[in-house]
């Protein structure tokens, strides 16, 4: 096989076709990678059929707009970029030395069975909290804990903010504060 | 009226008209029923063919062509939910189950709900879905009024669909977030066993 033909998309298929045959790849893992560059091909360019180190994922993944004859759908698209990189690296890593060739591991499972050994501990249950609760906010809120279950947000801060801007923020909260010297029966007086 | 009683009345008129057909041209007879009555009588065999039978059949094919095409407006209008609960769940190199799947299978809602009974989702998985649920949420809560228009009973449900979205985007436990997709999975099961 030349270097050219070796550099292929066609090679690269043959190659998860044979290796998932002859057990230098778990056969599910050959299968599910081979899918994913059958799904991923048709937007492939003709110099990158022909040479496959040119192929950047995340480039090819943002070439989609549908898939499957549907409209995208974000997280299949990944797992598909993720399998096909995967695939790539192997070959190229195959191609360079064969002998030493590490057949690849499996893919994790992302779920885990109820009642099991990975069942929550409390650390891991607060960890959780913390990450369902963050995941509430976008970046221009900002949490300020001010006890240990309670947190503030602030949101809209400009970029500039001045030291006066934020003296002034600083007292309209001051005033909610139920020991404030400035909060009476009469209010706050106005500026 | 059922489409069963639509067609027994379209056979009854063909009938009808029919015999009268064969009254007017195959039997000798005189008189003014022959002449005038029975001609009469075969117009409105075949007005009553064409009007109550024919055109409300095409009409009724129409409207449930319309109202699926809703229901499938609105089953697709979660699908980036169905499709990270989906990824949740999927074996290792396994292939993700394909948008039509997703879309109008109700045998998808089944699987999910046999996968949520037995594993939990990690936790990338359960922030990616409360995001998307956030995301879908006002959405889906704009389609109560598309789901009213298919029929009381779907908008009901469908307010449930939405009122385990809202649960779910603002669960902040693993298991908040765990009942509320069992809610929802639920109560889209039951959309799906609707008539439509």
């Amino acid at each position: 096989m030349s270097a050219e033909s070796a550099h292929s998309l066609d090679a690269l298929l043959e190659f998860l076709r044979q290796a998932g045959m002859e057990g230098l790849i778990n056969p599910a893992a050959a299968r599910a990678r081979r899918k994913a560059v059958e799904q991923l091909m048709h937007e492939l360019t003709e110099a990158e059929r022909g040479d496959i180190r040119c192929i950047d994922p995340g480039t090819l993944i943002s070439r989609f707009h549908k898939l499957e004859g549907s409209s995208i759908r974000p997280e299949t698209l990944q797992i598909y970029a993720e399998r096909f990189s995967a695939a790539l690296d192997e070959y190229l890593s195959w191609l360079e030395k064969p002998s030493a060739f590490i057949s690849p591991r499996r893919e994790r499972a992302r779920a885990y069975l109820r009642g099991g050994e990975s069942e929550a501990s409390p650390e891991r249950a607060a960890a959780e909290r913390i990450a369902l609760t963050a995941s509430e906010n976008s970046d221009h809120i900002i949490p300020v804990p001010i006890r240990t279950n309670h947190v503030v947000w602030v949101a809209n801060l400009p970029l500039d903010l001045s030291a006066t801007e934020a003296d002034r923020i600083a007292g309209v909260i001051r005033a909610y504060a139920s020991d404030c010297a400035a909060r009476g029966d009469a209010g706050v007086e106005p500026e | 009226m059922t489409r069963v009683f639509l067609i027994a009345l379209m056979a009854l008129f063909a009938l009808v008209g029919l015999g009268l057909c064969y009254y007017l041209f195959f039997v000798e007879a005189e008189g003014p029923f022959h002449d005038s009555l029975v001609p009469e009588l075969i117009g409105i065999s075949i007005e009553g063919f064409m009007l109550f039978g024919l055109l409300t059949l095409i009409q009724r094919s129409r409207e449930a062509a319309r109202r699926k095409e809703l229901w499938l407006s609105l089953r697709g209008s979660f699908r980036g939910l169905l499709s990270n609960l989906d990824v949740a769940f999927l074996e290792p190199d396994a292939d993700p189950a394909s948008s039509q799947q997703l879309e109008a299978d109700p045998q998808a809602i089944e699987h999910l709900l046999a996968r949520l009974e037995t594993r939990h989702p990690d936790l990338d998985c359960l922030v990616a879905l409360k995001r998307e649920a956030g995301e879908t949420l006002s959405l889906t809560r704009d389609l109560v009024a598309v789901a009213a228009q298919i029929s009381a009973a779907h908008m009901n449900w469908w307010v449930a669909i939405v009122d385990a979205i809202r649960k779910l985007s603002e669960s902040r436990s693993r298991e908040q977030a765990e009942l509320a997709l069992h809610d929802l999975l639920v109560n889209v099961r039951e959309f799906d066993r609707l008539e439509i």
